[in-house]
């Protein structure tokens, strides 16, 4: 930007000093040597710089510019996924907690998810009070709903 | 029986908890605090923690600003009166001159209204760049957390393409502005004073020259925004749209009954990462205004009362005298231009980050 700047500035330098050095001549012979000398001075002052350019500086010029702009998708990922997980697992834990309730029980679920891209519920821990037709509702509902068959539900029950 | 229970328990997914702003990864709290003062000032009652009404926000900061442009009008009428004062005694003096000293009235009316203009330009030129800097930085710290937000509610895709882009080019127009325009300015306004002093011709093509490039230079970088927006907007909401449909078809395909449910849990936290995206949208639009209403306003009064001189004093003035204000007055566009561009760039980001719904 610098170099445009400063090729501007010559341009116009170079323009002024022309058109005043042909406004202070009066003799018409000389006017025609300064306006020669000066057109001579423009081409090289306008056109010299602009042979020399280089595409390849601008292109490096914008590439630097765009560096260090990414946003860090990976960091939001990892956060999206992992309050996805904190939601799955509540949901699914309040769900089975509710259909406890519902039966007249008291339940505490805590659920372990999947590892994969998406996260289901793989495996249950139960803590509470039930009576055994409600346990096996409760089994049935969990291995129905949540696709958790019952040998992946760990019981432990009081009273 | 059954029917009732299930209702029940719906009610219950129903009231799950909005996640607040640090729990999605945002922190709104340096938004607050990176404004300047003087923008603060402006819009006191605007919070992140309320949900800002834009255009109650955007009057009140309109009424506040222009409350405080009195010292500017006052200023710009003191240079108008200046200005038209030498031109009509340059007029008078130049009717009086014998001939071969016409064109030396000429050049001193030139370069004595260069001299009473160029103070004021300096301080509006000051002003503007301070502006144009504010605005960078301010879109430095708001931008990565509005695309935080709107990644956050789903459009991963389009977020990510959008704080690169509107980072890039504020850069670039930053970099433009400070490096390349500002000092054409000062060579559009040295080779109109010339063009006057000498009242002649020769320079006419290349003042117009600078002056094409300034407003072009501005008006190509805002289209070329606009196209690279209008694109990111259509081809990343549709990637997005598609990447939270697969999911939500995955997971409930995935678990039998309450597939649905769980996979509504993935809505939950899209719905409240977009209400606080919508929020820190509005409070950043609101506050990109506040930096640049009051300058905006300063110049945007100079540049009227200096075409109303220009306007006005063509029927006392020498022709290259009142050419020369309307020049000025053009100079005077080209700043009110850069400030505009810098934050038009910066509102229509918000607003595309806005639009992000997936």
């Amino acid at each position: 930007m610098e170099a445009v700047r400063s090729y501007l500035l010559s341009v116009v330098a170079v323009c002024m000093i022309t058109v005043v050095a042909n406004g202070m001549i009066q003799k018409t012979s000389l006017k025609r040597i300064v306006r020669l000398i000066g057109g001579v001075l423009v081409l090289l002052v306008a056109i010299r710089p602009l042979l020399s350019l280089d595409m390849g500086k601008i292109s490096s010029y914008l590439e630097e510019i765009d560096a260090g702009y990414a946003l860090d998708t990976g960091s939001i990922r990892t956060t999206q996924d992992e309050l996805l997980r904190q939601q799955v697992k509540e949901t699914a834990e309040k769900y089975i907690e509710n259909e406890a309730k519902a039966l007249g029980g008291l339940l505490q679920a805590e659920i372990t998810l999947s590892d994969g891209e998406y996260p289901v519920p793989v495996s249950v821990k139960l803590i509470g009070t039930l009576t055994p037709e409600q346990l096996q509702t409760v089994s049935a509902y969990i291995e129905a709903a949540l696709n958790i068959p019952a040998d992946r539900q760990e019981w432990r029950l009081y009273g | 029986m059954k029917r009732v229970l299930l209702l029940l328990c719906m009610l219950l997914f129903l009231a799950l908890p909005v996640c607040a702003a640090e729990e999605i990864g945002v922190d709104t709290d340096i938004l607050e605090q990176a404004l300047p003062e003087e923008a603060y000032e402006l819009m006191p009652e605007i919070t992140l923690d309320d949900m800002p009404d834009f255009w109650s926000g955007t009057k009140n900061l309109l009424l506040r600003a222009l409350a405080k442009t009195n010292g500017s009008l006052q200023s710009g009428l003191r240079l108008c009166a200046i200005l038209i004062g030498l031109l009509t005694l340059c007029a008078v003096a130049d009717m009086s001159s014998v001939n071969k000293f016409g064109g030396a009235v000429s050049a001193a009316g030139a370069l004595g209204i260069c001299a009473a203009f160029v103070g004021e330009f300096n301080a509006m030129v000051t002003m503007s760049q301070n502006t144009i800097q504010t605005l960078s930085d301010y879109s430095a710290c708001l931008l990565p957390v509005l695309a935080t937000a709107a990644a956050m509610s789903g459009g991963m895709t389009a977020a990510a393409a959008l704080h690169t882009g509107t980072l890039l080019f504020s850069e670039l127009l930053l970099q433009l502005i400070s490096k390349l325009l500002i000092p054409g300015v000062f060579f559009f306004l040295a080779v109109a004073t010339a063009e006057a002093a000498l009242s002649s011709d020769a320079l006419k093509e290349l003042r117009e020259f600078i002056g094409w490039l300034i407003s072009k230079s501005l008006r190509i970088m805002l289209y070329v925004f606009l196209a690279f927006l209008s694109l990111t907007g259509v081809i990343g909401g549709a990637a997005d749209a598609i990447a939270v449909k697969t999911t939500k078809a995955a997971m409930s395909g995935m678990v039998p009954v309450v597939g649905g449910m769980i996979s509504d849990a993935s809505e939950t936290i899209l719905a409240s990462a977009s209400i606080i995206k919508n929020s820190i949208g509005v409070f950043g639009m609101i506050a990109v205004l506040a930096i640049c209403i009051l300058p905006f306003l300063k110049i945007g009064v100079q540049y009227l009362l200096l075409k109303v001189t220009a306007a006005i004093s063509g029927t006392v003035g020498l022709k290259p005298h009142v050419t020369l204000l309307k020049n000025f007055s053009a100079a005077m566009g080209y700043l009110l231009a850069m400030c505009g561009t810098c934050s038009l760039l910066l509102l229509i980001s918000g607003v595309c980050f806005l639009k992000v719904v997936v």
